[in-house]
């Protein structure tokens, strides 16, 4: 019996295949405009819906979303064509791409968000209106250069490919680079205001920080390479002092926060799939 | 005196700026190479790199971003030099946007030089979404094509007329190493989902300097065999394969950087101590 | 490890049974105690000086997008500031990195403001979705630091590099800051720019500490229970290990039954 309904639902696959044929052309347009109006009646219907109705539907959701999981990789799996495989597991591609094209969702949504605030500052003419008005800007512009360029009639046409380069090696490139190398000048004001040998722990906290970042750079290893680099003299040497604090104190150290880190990521996880946390998440009706 | 050293715990953020500004640029300006020793971390990188076989496939995780080029891009140009170098044909998947299309136009700079066709040698899986990188890397190892469904031009995965090195690359069984270079925690999830299948595969790790501390208890367990640390890891890889580059180049601006900000931790630490020993003033010897 | 072995079978069960066990019986009643959290007690004071200063606070819930569990948590501990914030009437920016929990921050707050019977207060146009690229992200919040002078900033939830832009932006405009992350790498440069850090399992427990909450509490005694456990098995096996040496073939016959499928 127990194989009876193994196989039955192994068949699942297969029938959602012969239900649900992938369509091209025509067909396919019009299955996916189907779909986008159903989800917009569903969207519609679950908004008029009491937040205890869209909480029973949420929690429902997240448990059997989780219980995927949880189930695929608890139950023992068997060695089947040279891979590990329990009856849950060929429908892992399947998930995959569901959570993927959820996880898409969001890419709408922060270009829903973001063109929505900005708008309504470049409309009502809010303080820094300019400032949105280069949103829109830099967003249509990079788009549209994106698109325009990536489409095979225009791939080898120089013009388009040097203003590509500009807004996005010249534009985009340089503006991230920038953020991350302030980060340098943060990180000089923040040690120079920071470190002072106040305790014992901090005189401590000094001395390892010193040799770490001299056994990172030739300045430091210069201060040392006179000694052998073998014996018990190798020891002395800035980068074998300075491996053997980040290979044995910061790795243990940051294992061991890691073992709590990690049992508390259980203990939150599990909390959210059983839905066990109360007071948020359309608990109450505000 | 006493006074001057007490001044050095309270200088203006924006002199100490200028200065690192300075002191960057000039050492960035001037030709200086210096000499680098190895990491181990690095050594075993570049072992793991040598000794893995050629009839297997490499995946590369791309998952920096240009924020982390000076150190990421420079990671990448160097390990690259090295596959290439071994005619290990690859594959390159990325979780952040950015990541594919930056490794692949340096793979395309350095193509011509060791004869590397697209399609033939290494094939682009492009970005796929960052918030469903667990569920995208479990069903990626068992099926491949299945679940990552074409490349960069759009071409299926299944079609090994046009991507003749989709017609060996089914699943893990077939990949032999795993670079992943990020500036990020992607990491966690290909050691989590990917290194583990199989009874391991060797794992080279390219993160950002920060993040590196991290990852040594990976190192430690054998979960991965190599690191490279930031640019210094970069640097020192660079000098293995013989390919110095612009990572050789920002060396001297790395320990000038450095010893700038020892030089300013001790000169507040000396204002610190003269702080303390000024004699207080009582306040019955005040007028 | 792409299925489970009896190992982590085993070992999941009782730390899932462990924190569930807790949850329970926290339910039914049974407090326990939890140790002061000196970043959390500070709360109350950062507020309370927004709140005489007459500045906005900034409420950040980090970059967690991979991670939306340790974003939930951070939502979770901001809320319990919120309502800090609404029952003294201070205004809070809230800059948000992941545009899909942007609803949840709205509901959270906004429930935060209602049971302290200030609704009328609650402004949804300072909760922001300003970008899910990491230095644009950072570089908006340093801006909005900068301009609205913040009194307050409270960096909670996954950090990666952007975590010293912001805080070190927040020092410059003179802020008290509080921060709590489980990203370790960060530790170093918040411990270096804020006033307070809550450091890696205090990250979990912040919420049950700040609520009471019994689901919570007992949670956490779970988790400590579980992270005993944990403990007592690394020593165990050091002992075994030691005593006994790798090679030992009872130690063979023990790896080959517990780490089968």
């Amino acid at each position: 019996m127990i194989k009876a309904i193994g196989d039955w639902f192994n068949g699942i696959p297969e029938w959602l295949h012969r239900m649900f044929p992938a369509h091209t052309g025509a067909v396919g347009w019009a299955f996916i405009l189907g779909s986008v109006l159903l989800c917009i009646v569903l969207f519609f219907l679950a908004q008029q819906l009491r937040p205890a109705g869209r909480k029973a539907i949420i929690v429902t959701v997240t448990f059997l979303s989780g219980l995927f999981y949880v189930l695929e990789f608890y139950v023992p799996a068997k060695i089947v064509n040279g891979q590990e495989e329990n009856f849950l597991t060929p429908f892992l591609p399947v998930v995959s791409d569901l959570a993927q094209i959820v996880a898409a969702f969001a890419l709408g949504l922060g270009i829903y968000s973001l063109v929505t605030l900005h708008g309504k500052k470049v409309a009502k003419g809010s303080q820094g209106w300019f400032y949105s008005l280069v949103f829109f800007i830099s967003l249509i512009a990079m788009t549209f250069m994106g698109i325009w360029n990536w489409l095979p009639v225009h791939k080898d046409i120089k013009v388009n490919n040097n203003i590509h380069d500009i807004l996005y090696l010249g534009g985009l490139n340089g503006l991230e680079g920038t953020m991350f190398s302030v980060i340098a000048f943060y990180i000089a004001s923040a040690a120079y205001r920071a470190f002072r040998i106040r305790n014992a722990e901090a005189s401590l906290l000094m001395g390892a920080a010193f040799i770490v970042m001299m056994g990172q750079v030739y300045a430091g290893q210069w201060l040392t390479h006179w000694l052998p680099t073998e014996g018990l003299l190798a020891n002395a040497r800035v980068e074998t002092m300075s491996d053997w604090l980040l290979t044995r104190v910061n790795a243990p150290a940051v294992r061991a926060i890691g073992f709590g880190l990690g049992v508390g990521l259980l203990a939150t996880a599990l909390r959210i799939w059983l839905s066990l946390e109360r007071g948020s998440y359309f608990d109450r009706e505000v | 005196m006493l006074a001057f050293f007490g001044r050095l715990q309270s200088i203006d953020r924006r002199v100490i700026y200028l200065v690192m500004f300075v002191a960057a640029a000039i050492s960035l300006i001037v030709p200086v190479t210096l000499p680098v020793i190895p990491s181990n971390q690095a050594l075993n990188a570049f072992e793991a790199i040598e000794k893995a076989p050629t009839d297997k496939y490499a995946l590369i995780g791309a998952d920096w971003s240009n924020s982390t080029r000076a150190e990421n891009g420079a990671q990448t140009y160097a390990l690259m030099h090295h596959l290439m170098r071994r005619h290990i044909k690859f594959a390159i998947v990325g979780f952040d946007v950015q990541g594919p299309p930056n490794v692949e136009q340096i793979v395309k700079e350095l193509a011509p030089k060791y004869g590397y066709e697209y399609g033939r040698d290494w094939v682009d899986w492009g970005f796929h979404p960052y918030n469903a990188i667990k569920a995208t890397l479990k069903a990626m190892v068992r099926d491949m094509p299945g679940s990552m469904k074409h490349d960069i031009n759009n071409t299926d995965l299944t079609d090994t007329v046009k991507l003749p090195i989709m017609a060996g690359l089914k699943n893990m069984d077939q990949v032999g190493l795993i670079v992943e270079i990020t500036p990020a925690d992607t990491y966690e999830s290909w050691v989590a989902f990917v290194q583990g299948y199989g009874g391991g595969k060797p794992m080279v790790h390219a993160p950002t300097a920060v993040m590196a501390p991290e990852a040594y208890q990976f190192l430690d367990s054998g979960q991965m065999v190599g690191m490279l640390t930031g640019l210094k890891g970069a640097i020192e890889y660079e000098g293995m394969v013989k390919q110095p580059g612009r990572a050789t180049k920002q060396a001297l601006a790395l320990s000038v950087a450095h010893v700038l900000i020892l030089l300013l931790i001790v000169l507040g630490n000396l204002g610190y101590i003269a702080q303390k020993r000024k004699p207080q003033t009582r306040l019955e010897d005040q007028p | 490890m792409d299925h489970s072995d009896w190992a982590n079978r085993i070992l999941s069960l009782f730390l899932c049974a462990a924190i569930l066990t807790m949850i329970f019986r926290a339910r039914r009643g049974k407090q326990p105690f939890i140790r002061r959290i000196p970043g959390l007690t500070a709360v109350d004071e950062a507020v309370g000086r927004a709140t005489e200063m007459g500045r906005p606070m900034l409420l950040v819930s980090g970059l967690g997008e991979n991670d939306l569990v340790i974003t939930f948590q951070a939502i979770a501990i901001l809320s319990n500031i919120a309502r800090a914030a609404a029952r003294f009437g201070n205004r809070i920016i809230t800059p948000v990195y992941v545009p899909q929990v942007m609803t949840v921050v709205e509901q959270a707050f906004q429930e935060a403001y209602n049971a302290e019977g200030k609704l009328e207060n609650f402004r949804p146009e300072d909760i922001i979705f300003l970008s899910n690229q990491q230095f644009a992200f950072a570089a908006a919040v340093a801006g909005i630091i900068q301009r609205e002078r913040v009194a307050a900033s409270f960096l909670f939830g996954q950090f990666f590099a952007e975590s010293l832009i912001m805080a070190e932006n927040g020092n410059m405009v003179g802020a008290i800051q509080v921060a709590g992350t489980p990203s370790t790498t960060q530790i170093p440069f918040l411990i270096a720019a804020c006033d307070y850090v809550i450091i890696g399992d205090e990250f979990y427990a912040a919420t049950a500490y700040l609520t009471r909450e019994p689901t919570l509490v007992g949670s956490l005694v779970g988790q400590d229970i579980g992270k005993a456990a944990i403990l007592l098995i690394c020593i165990i096996g050091v002992v075994l290990t030691t005593a006994m040496g790798p090679d030992n073939p009872w130690m063979h016959w023990f790896n080959h039954i517990w780490w089968s499928k």
